[in-house]
């Protein structure tokens, strides 16, 4: 892993390996790789509506971590033991009660509820800060700020892009500021700039190959530094 | 591909490109977000892919801001995408030196002491793992806040306000979205009320519905 301030696991070369692998082998949404634990859903279902205390120790062992990560993305750090326990809950007691008709369907009806209640807490949130306009008490608004390491870690991952757009050519940076800060569609970028979807594939891949062999070299000096530094 | 398969493999790069980028249909979403819920590799797959889009967008931000501000002081059209001369830097630095030293005599001999200019700050949309940036401003100075607006269309009109931390209104105001070429539809508007250090929440309405909201601090 090309840990540069926290950059992309696979090192530049495979990135772009894989992306280039990618274009030629046309898109593939869904890769090989080691698997996921295979569960067989509507037996779970079946056993948790029989009360079975182990499979529901397993439900959460599955799913605890994914729906953190879930709620986390959307919602940020705060409270998330809660909203995790909350959700889990409302997913077992629906179990139980029978409510899911499609057992083996069992990921797409635990996703529902956390979107469900992702929307709900959001929700809450805005109505919270209406309600307390004229009120002194508490805020309720959620801390979404870095912490400083993350501030620090993320300035120099922007200092490095930035050192990768500076250097590309004036075209291959367009592609870039088009499809990641103006959030074009890759097809409208490649009919506005007649360019094949292969071609964007390769630019994008390249510009984050570059991004790695930039972060690894800033590392490698930062680590230098830090030694001659504890050596003074 | 069934959704059993998809189980067992993981989600390629491009496809987390596009779901970081909120570029996929709801279709398209459900194997992904289902996926994820139970793959840890791809969920930190994810948070890279999210960093990376993070890094690009305010590097990207920066360089094209760099280039606009260029663009006004020599007067010069060069496009987003044009191979044009980069202008040497010490007659950036001559062009902008005698600019500053032409307001600082205007204002020496104005005889009166002038208003500081408005403070002008950015405020990033970002997506993802990675929090909000929130968009830092000095206290008790007037603003000129710019923000994107991607999803409203071009001369919408909007209505604005400025929350601080306890959800207190300290400021209204309503404008119309502007068109960019090249680049998303943004907001830009001046706030004259000067503000005390602490975090404010800028929020856009479009039809009395909340459509965006940006963290400001100031400090």
């Amino acid at each position: 892993m090309t840990s540069a301030g926290g950059l992309h696991p696979r090192d530049a070369k495979s990135q772009a390996q894989q992306s280039e692998d990618t274009a030629v082998s046309g898109e593939s949404e869904f890769i090989d790789g080691p698997e996921p634990p295979v569960v067989d859903w509507a037996a779970m279902v079946f056993r948790i509506r029989n009360f079975e205390k182990e499979a529901m120790e397993e439900l959460y062992a599955i799913f605890a971590r994914g729906i953190r990560y879930y709620l986390c993305r959307q919602l940020g750090p705060q409270e998330l033991d809660d909203k995790v326990h909350d959700t889990f809950l409302i997913v077992v007691q629906a179990i139980q009660r029978g409510d899911v008709r499609e057992p083996e369907r069992l990921m797409g009806f635990i996703r529902t509820v956390v979107r469900r209640q992702v929307a709900a807490y959001i929700d809450q949130l805005v109505h919270s800060r209406r309600e307390e306009l004229d009120l002194e008490l508490g805020s309720r608004i959620a801390d979404r700020r870095r912490n400083p390491e993350q501030s620090v870690v993320a300035r120099q991952r922007a200092a490095i892009m930035q050192k990768v757009l500076e250097q590309l050519p004036d075209r291959d940076r367009e592609i870039l500021v088009r499809f990641y800060l103006l959030e074009q569609p890759m097809e409208q970028i490649c009919e506005e700039l007649d360019l094949t979807e292969t071609q964007f594939r390769l630019f994008k891949s390249r510009a984050k190959a570059r991004f790695g062999e930039i972060g690894k070299r800033k590392l490698q000096h930062s680590v230098v530094a830090f030694f001659m530094r504890s050596s003074a | 591909m069934s959704a059993e398969a998809n189980e067992r493999k993981h989600i390629s790069e491009e496809l987390l490109e596009r779901y970081s980028l909120q570029q996929l249909s709801e279709e398209q979403m459900a194997p992904v977000e289902e996926h994820l819920l139970i793959c840890s590799l791809c969920q930190l797959h994810l948070n890279e892919v999210d960093e990376y889009i993070g890094a690009t967008k305010i590097a990207a931000r920066q360089i094209t801001e760099k280039k606009a501000s260029f663009r006004q002081l020599t007067g010069s059209k060069v496009g987003l995408g044009s191979a044009t001369r980069r202008p040497s830097q010490w007659a950036l630095s001559l062009t902008a030196a005698i600019a500053a030293g032409t307001v600082l005599l205007f204002m020496m001999y104005a005889g009166r002491p002038h208003p500081a200019p408005p403070s002008e700050v950015t405020l990033l949309a970002t997506r993802g793992a990675s929090p909000a940036t929130v968009a830092v401003a000095p206290a008790h100075t007037a603003l000129t806040i710019k923000a994107d607006a991607p999803d409203i269309p071009a001369g919408s009109q909007v209505r604005l306000e400025l929350a601080d931390s306890r959800g207190k209104i300290v400021w209204q105001g309503a404008t119309l979205i502007q068109r960019r070429q090249s680049q998303p539809s943004q907001i830009t508007v001046q706030i004259q009320a000067t503000l005390d250090a602490g975090l404010y929440w800028f929020r856009v309405y479009e039809n009395d519905r909340l459509g965006q909201e940006y963290g400001l601090q100031i400090r």
